[in-house]
């Protein structure tokens, strides 16, 4: 019943030891929470002929990065996925095959974390493809 | 395409002079290694370049000119510097120009010849990527994992630009070799000229530990010819074991521990003893209530207490060498903190044997009574196992066998439940048992297997273990080159793990839990410990 329950957790937080591990744990989990978990911000980087570079900062101040050649890349696009009841969009890169030029590897999304809308994804899409078409437009000198 | 210079950012306060390096024509970039100051002789400029590329086969070659000027330059600098061109002939020639004092660089690359198609631009438009040279020459790509169905041999080939500036650095060890603090002919300046010590000792020792690193390699390279890092993870793996062990020994032969866990070990046996008899007349009485044929129940109890009871004999009878025999054993932690846990399962396998008896027994009675039921239960639908077909047929039987089939099958559903019971209660036992010995080894494998020197090396320098690398935008000037810092990426922890983990003995278990679960049904006996290819009993 309740009564007994609060009675039972009154007891154990007399208990000094109970209580500093219980706040011990929820500190080390909320570090670990920061550490791993909470995404503060995520950036795109496209080098023309060098590649994709995609960084997502942590709020402990971790930063865990990807890097893919622009010989890998295929082509950068807005994917439309259909979840439940609404229809989301993300942006991903597509990867070459190394065996079948023509064939799709990977897809690799991107801004996992910070999801933005349409709008903002119509942009980002439009600077990629200006420099993937430079990009293309040049290709490799002898 | 954008031509792509790599930079070493340890030439980036060194005086003018020539660019030393490589070019590699697919990925339209410049490596460059080196820079050779003035004054030299371009004969011996290039037969160090020859010597340098005899050596290490890679084609390094005079690339282009880098001044590091004040603002207000002679003008003969600036011609001289053109002047070199003819001499050293390379296409397309960079001309890499810093002023002193300041954040502004500039690059251009012309090309002599004038191409066939008038649309390509003489002059390429140049991109300055810098690299820190002393950590791109220690440190090692991994690569991720390749797809299933790839052939090793594409993977060299498919490798990427950046794996072929990686190598460039790694293969230049000759053109490393002199300095511009050196007393040769030509003076260079790389990332051995980032600054020697001011002390003479530490230069001795510098020089000291050549040899001696030398020699542990080829001490290293004695044991096999796998790379240098598992080597060195197995070395430091056994060393870490053999510490612990020491460590254990010390502790138990110190206050004579010995003594007193052997004093404590045959009261514990007892007192096991004694709660497995307290459990079998908790069984040949009414177990939970449940109601179970008598005689049967007292043939079982009477059989197994017996057993028990030659058990507890049998440990009094041992109990006076059992100190002679710990301390023995107690010795073999010197090998290794692994050898003794292993010998610690042993011993409880051991210790545990009246269990694994019971178990087979209950297993064996229990087995025979689920064979006879399920083959009586076909006699029951006129039905019979076809040995030859391993199918079941259907069989016309005589009235008498029938009747006995009968009068069997209901004997033995009867005494089902009481065999059940035994059957349940020591494989329970059983189970924990094995569970605690899992642990052990389990225990062990880790010990093993975990790269310790892979891990330390990625704690401490994490340029050594590259999973890529990663580009930081410098600051940028309208008209100036891009220019961007290369920095590695250093591979996470679990990759580490999975790439650098040493083989453990293999002792997974061999069953999945579906088929566990169906041998504990039909009384199979299970062995935790048979790999798959062994004989099955």
């Amino acid at each position: 019943s309740l009564g007994n329950l609060t009675a039972c957790v009154w007891l154990s937080l007399q208990n000094s030891m109970i209580l500093s591990a219980a706040i011990f744990i929820t500190l080390l989990g909320l570090l670990g929470y920061l550490h791993f978990v909470k995404i503060d911000q995520e950036t795109l980087l496209i080098i023309d002929s060098l590649g994709i570079q995609m960084t997502s900062s942590y709020a402990s101040g971790k930063e865990s990065t990807t890097f893919i050649e622009m010989g890998k890349v295929k082509d950068v696009v807005i994917n439309e996925a259909i979840y439940m009841q609404k229809v989301i969009y993300y942006l991903c890169i597509l990867l070459k095959d190394p065996v079948e030029p023509h064939e799709i590897s990977q897809v690799v999304p991107v801004f996992q974390s910070a999801k933005p809308r349409l709008d903002c994804l119509i942009e980002v899409y439009r600077s990629c493809q200006e420099v993937l078409a430079h990009q293309k437009a040049t290709p490799a000198s002898p | 395409m954008v031509l792509k210079a790599f930079f070493p950012t340890c030439c980036a306060s060194a005086d003018s002079g020539l660019l030393v390096g490589r070019w590699v024509p697919e990925q339209s970039s410049a490596v460059v290694l080196a820079v050779v100051h003035f004054p030299f002789v371009p004969v011996q400029v290039k037969e160090l370049l020859a010597q340098a590329r005899q050596a290490s086969r890679v084609g390094v070659a005079v690339l282009g000119t880098w001044s590091h000027r004040h603002q207000e330059a002679a003008e003969s600098l600036g011609r001289f510097l053109e002047g070199l061109g003819a001499i050293f002939s390379h296409e397309p020639w960079l001309q890499l120009c810093r002023e002193r004092g300041s954040k502004s660089w500039s690059c251009t690359a012309t090309r002599r010849q004038v191409p066939a198609c008038p649309s390509t631009p003489h002059e390429d438009q140049v991109m300055l990527v810098f690299y820190d040279q002393r950590k791109v020459l220690l440190s090692q790509l991994h690569p991720p994992a390749a797809l299933p169905d790839r052939q090793a041999g594409d993977a060299t080939a498919s490798a990427g630009g950046l794996a072929a500036v990686f190598d460039t650095v790694a293969r230049s060890e000759a053109l490393f070799r002199s300095d511009r603090f050196d007393e040769s002919p030509v003076r260079l300046s790389h990332w051995q000229s980032e600054g020697v010590e001011a002390s003479i000792l530490a230069e001795l020792a510098k020089r000291a530990s050549g040899p001696i690193c030398l020699l542990l390699a080829c001490l290293l390279s004695l044991v096999s010819a796998a790379s240098a890092c598992r080597k060195a993870n197995v070395l430091v793996s056994v060393l870490l074991d053999v510490a612990l062990g020491l460590a254990l020994l010390s502790w138990l032969h110190g206050k004579d521990r010995i003594g007193q866990l052997a004093e404590a070990l045959v009261p514990v046996a007892d007192h096991v003893a004694e709660e497995l008899q307290h459990l079998l007349q908790w069984l040949m009485g009414a177990p939970a209530g449940l109601k179970m044929n008598r005689a049967l129940d007292q043939v079982l109890g009477r059989f197994f207490l017996y057993h028990l009871h030659l058990w507890i004999s049998y440990i009094h009878l041992m109990s006076p060498f059992i100190e002679r025999i710990l301390w023995h054993v107690g010795l073999s932690a010197c090998l290794g903190l692994t050898v003794a846990l292993s010998i610690l399962s042993d011993i409880i396998a051991l210790l545990t044997f009246h269990i694994y008896c019971f178990y087979v027994y209950g297993a064996r009675l229990y087995c025979l009574k689920v064979c006879g039921l399920s083959s009586l239960w076909r006699l029951f639908r006129g039905k019979k196992w076809n040995v030859l077909r391993q199918r079941v047929d259907s069989c016309s039987y005589d009235l008498d066998q029938l009747f006995i089939g009968t009068l069997l099958f209901t004997i033995l559903v009867f005494l089902l439940p009481t065999a059940a019971l035994y059957y349940l209660v020591f494989t329970l036992l059983r189970l924990l048992v094995v569970a605690v010995q899992g642990l052990i080894h389990v225990l062990v494998d880790v010990i093993n297997s975990l790269p310790l020197y892979s891990l330390g090396l990625r704690l401490c320098r994490p340029y050594r273990l590259a999973a890529g690398v990663k580009f930081r935008v410098l600051e940028h000037e309208a008209g100036r080159p891009l220019r961007l810092l290369m920095q590695i990426n250093p591979l996470p922890y679990g990759r580490v793990i999975h790439t650098y983990r040493l083989p453990s003995c293999g002792c997974h278990p061999t069953h999945s839990w579906g088929s566990l679960c169906r041998k504990l049904f039909f009384g199979e006996l299970i062995y935790p410990w048979r790999q798959r290819g062994d004989k099955q009993d």
